[in-house]
This record gives C-alpha cells, sequence and structure tokens, in this order.
C-alpha cells in the first residue's frame, strides 16, 4: 500500500496529515489480501528537510493510524440506489395488496415488491457486501520523504510575509487554489490562531524543527536511499505500529 | 520518473487541463486489468514534468481508487446462476401480472401497467447488468487477492495517447491559458475521438452544474446509472499545470 502524508511547512516546524487516500486505501485494505498489507509512507516535504526521521516517522504513523481508524466506519458502504429502490417496491407492494381487491396476481406481485423480492435476495446472499478480516499492520512500514512542488512554492511566499496569521491566510489561498485541500486545512486552523502543539488530531501532528538545533540527528531518507527498504541508515530505528 | 517494467498492468494515467488549472484523468477500465499477470504501474503523460511529490500523491491516490472500485465491484455476478434464477422469477410474477391486466384491459389498467413497469425494470435490469458484466466482477476480485500497485511511476510512451493530450492543451493554448469544460469536451469527443476524457469532462460540468448533478444522481438512483462512478468530486485530483 503506497499512502502520503503532507509535512506542512509552518513557522515552528511542519504539521504532519495523512492524505485523504490514505483512509480509502486503509478501508479497503481489509478486502485484500494480508500479503499486500505491509506500507510504504511516503513524506511529502518542501526540500528542506527540518525535522528527523524517528521523529518524523512517530508523527507520520500517528497521522496514517488516526486516518485508519477516523476513517473507518465498518465496511465500506457505496450508495448505489439500492435503499431508493427498497422503499420504492415497499410503497408500490402495499399499494397492489390494497389495489388487488383480493384478486391474487395483483396480490402475488404486491407480495413479491413488498417482501419476496429481499428475502429472496436476502437468503441468498445476493446483495451481501464481501465481508474482509480486520486489518492487523504488523508489517513494518517504510516511510520515505519526497519533495512536492507546490508546498515548497507556498514555502517561499510564506517566508516573505512576516506576519504570521497573513502568511497562514495566504498560505491558505494559495493552497486551496492548487487543490491541496489537506494543506490549506492546517493553514486555514493557524490563521485562526490555534498554536501548532494544539491542533485538533483531524487537522494534523505537530513536529518541531529538531534537525535544525542538532544537525547529528538523521533526516528523513529520500526513497533513492530506501524505498524498497535494502539501503537503511544503520542507526535508523523503525518505529512498530503493531494494535 | 522511470521505465515502466516488462510484466507490469500499466495505468495510464493524463494530466488534462480543465477551466481551472489541471487534473487527473485515469483513461484505464480497471474492470480489465489482469492482477495475475503482474504488478500495476501508474504510466504518467504530462505536459511538465511533476515533483516526487505530486508523483506520490498521484500514485496513492490512483490506489485509493483502484481498490475502492475493487470492493465496490467484488460482489458483481458473485452469484450468477442464483441471481440469473431470482430474476426469472422476479420477470415471471410481471409477465403474469401483465398478461392479466391486458387480458382484463380497463383505462385504469393502464396506471398499473406503467406503475408495475417501474417498480420491476429497476431490478430487472441490474440483475442483467451483474450477470452481463460478472467477469468485471471476477477481475475484482482478482484485483483484491493479487493487486499490488509498484511504488514507481513510468514514464507515458503511448504515441497516441501523448498526441491526443498535446492537442488537448492546444486548446487551452490558443485561448490564451483559460478554457471552458465544454470545449474542452467537445475538443475530446469529436476531435479527438477520446471517450475517456469526454465523459470526464462531462462529469466535471455535472458536479458544478446542480440540474444536471441531480439529473444524474436521479438517474443513478433508479439504476441506469450503474457504470458511473459515484465518487467523482472525491477522485477527482487537482495537478499543478
Amino acid at each position: 500500500m503506497n499512502v502520503t502524508c503532507w509535512a506542512v511547512p509552518i513557522r515552528d516546524g511542519y504539521v504532519l496529515c495523512a492524505d485523504r487516500s490514505a483512509a480509502r486505501i486503509l478501508q479497503s485494505a481489509t478486502q485484500r489480501s494480508p500479503q499486500f498489507w505491509g506500507f510504504r509512507v511516503s513524506v511529502l516535504q518542501p526540500q528542506s528537510q527540518l525535522f528527523s526521521a524517528p521523529l518524523a516517522e512517530r508523527a507520520v504513523l500517528m497521522a496514517v493510524n488516526y486516518a485508519r481508524l477516523t476513517g473507518i466506519d465498518g465496511q465500506p458502504k457505496f450508495d448505489d440506489g439500492r435503499g431508493f429502490l427498497r422503499w420504492m417496491g415497499f410503497i408500490l407492494g402495499l399499494a397492489f395488496i390494497v389495489a388487488s381487491g383480493g384478486h391474487w396476481i395483483l396480490a402475488l406481485a404486491g407480495v413479491w415488491l413488498l417482501l419476496g423480492r429481499y428475502w429472496t435476495r436476502s437468503l441468498f446472499g445476493l446483495d451481501a457486501v464481501l465481508s474482509g478480516v480486520p486489518l492487523v499492520l504488523e508489517q513494518q512500514s517504510i516511510v520515505t520523504s519526497d519533495a512536492h512542488a507546490d508546498l515548497a512554492r507556498i514555502e517561499k511566499y510564506m517566508l516573505s510575509i512576516t506576519d504570521e496569521a497573513a502568511a497562514y491566510s495566504f498560505g491558505e489561498s494559495k493552497a486551496r487554489s492548487a487543490g491541496l485541500d489537506e494543506v490549506a486545512d492546517v493553514y486555514a486552523a493557524l490563521a485562526s490562531g490555534l498554536n501548532p502543539s494544539r491542533l485538533p488530531s483531524h487537522i494534523g501532528f505537530w513536529v518541531a524543527c529538531d534537525t535544525m538545533h542538532d544537525p547529528s540527528r538523521l533526516a528523513l531518507p529520500s526513497p533513492d536511499d530506501s524505498q524498497i527498504g535494502d539501503v537503511r541508515p544503520s542507526a535508523f530505528k523503525y518505529s512498530d505500529v503493531r494494535q | 520518473m522511470q521505465e515502466s517494467y516488462l510484466n507490469t498492468q500499466l495505468i495510464e494515467a493524463f494530466v488534462v487541463p480543465i477551466d481551472e488549472g489541471a487534473a487527473l484523468l485515469i483513461d484505464t477500465d480497471y474492470g480489465k486489468l489482469d492482477a495475475e499477470a503482474g504488478p500495476f504501474q501508474l504510466a504518467l503523460y504530462a505536459r511538465v514534468a511533476m515533483s516526487p511529490g505530486e508523483e506520490a500523491v498521484i500514485r496513492s491516490r490512483v490506489e485509493a481508487q483502484l481498490f475502492d472500485y475493487a470492493v465496490r465491484m467484488a460482489s458483481v455476478g458473485r452469484r450468477w446462476l442464483t441471481e440469473l434464477a431470482v430474476g426469472i422469477v422476479e420477470l415471471a410474477v410481471l409477465g403474469l401480472l401483465l398478461a392479466y391486466l391486458i387480458v382484463n384491459w380497463s383505462p385504469l389498467h393502464a396506471v398499473i401497467v406503467v406503475v408495475a413497469v417501474l417498480g420491476f425494470a429497476p431490478t430487472l435490469y441490474r440483475t442483467g447488468l451483474s450477470v452481463r458484466h460478472r467477469r468485471v466482477g471476477i477481475q475484482a476480485r482478482s484485483i483484491l487477492e493479487f493487486g499490488e500497485v509498484l511504488p514507481t511511476t513510468a514514464i507515458g510512451r503511448n504515441g497516441d495517447s501523448v498526441a491526443r493530450l498535446r492537442s488537448l492543451w492546444r486548446v487551452v493554448e490558443e485561448s490564451g491559458g483559460v478554457s471552458e469544460l465544454m470545449s474542452l469536451e467537445r475538443q475530446a469527443r469529436i476531435q479527438l475521438r477520446w471517450t475517456a476524457a469526454a465523459r470526464f469532462y462531462r462529469g466535471l460540468a455535472s458536479t458544478t452544474d446542480d440540474r444536471r448533478g441531480t439529473l444524474e444522481s436521479w438517474s443513478r438512483l433508479v439504476g441506469f446509472g450503474w457504470n458511473d462512478d459515484p465518487q467523482f468530486r472525491e477522485n477527482l485530483v487537482r495537478v499543478r499545470s
């Protein structure tokens, strides 16, 4: 599973939040073969790498896990009009039974529409959604970083604005026009005066710029280093997301 | 971006112009992908080079769409013989009712005939589609069991596809950087005969046109839009133009 996570640049570090596709990917995972349950998380950030790998990983996995836990409401549901058809059948069935005046053919059609059709379909499980198995994230995830051109551009624009709230408002409008809704939501929350450390979980998780203060800390690896997972820095320890 | 591997199933994605910038168009029928033949890889056709981050977003959004589709279609035709049998029973009830109404004809029965057809037709139609498209269900279940999307993006190399994309962008360039969805749809449908693009622009227009959107959601409700994507807006991926 290829999951992406946004590292939205702010004044004091980054806010990490899972892309909206993450919840959908993890939602469909329950129907997939468990051999594909391992996931690669790509952290989308501007060119600069200001937070360390362990810190980013923890926050990324928290963000992805949050998306998994909140984005899933049991089995996936798709409204393909079945509810509407059921109600229409119910009303028409009643109408036929009332209008039958005791004649068996009209009454049969009414009973079929009212009950027969759905009883038969549920008896044979024709409308049943395929049942999946509960998702257990046992395989270690691979977390890499990727530079995102739009994020870099937004960060560059924002750096030139001294007022914090104005910069976030500007960032929000730029992100919105670029179609980066997750990024825009983060800036909107910050523009309203919210402290990054108090951001609600559905907006994102704040990480500070720790590599800036301590250059010995490893930055998040680029995909060239560790996309497949064979080449990793020796000191690099991956977090486990065992449930 | 890199060259595609030999055994991969390519999912062709195009960065096409829309009225406000650009968006991603997937021109691959997920129902025709064979997950058992090899992993899936995204083949991207874009006018400008994408940054690795943009490619990663596109990949994960496409993966989400693909597996959403597979989950939605996995139950299609799963028990098609039983479904066919239930459909025949339903057809028999409708036939009996219509025969009775026609034999004992009266003006009131004309109304009942219309109502009866309205009550039975959508389910019969859906049963027919489900039986007819049972192969789609088989492929969807195969995607869920064996499907994997590679974490790399291939460069789109198909000459026809490149040419079609170029001529679509030319419409925007000739109109001074701004273009309406209607003219893009016309270009895709009439000049390029690119069905997927025409359908994409029509779908995009319907999400902004309330009346058209309402009509399409009603047609979907009664089952006639069975093949439409009910999550068009959610699946829309805006891309840098």
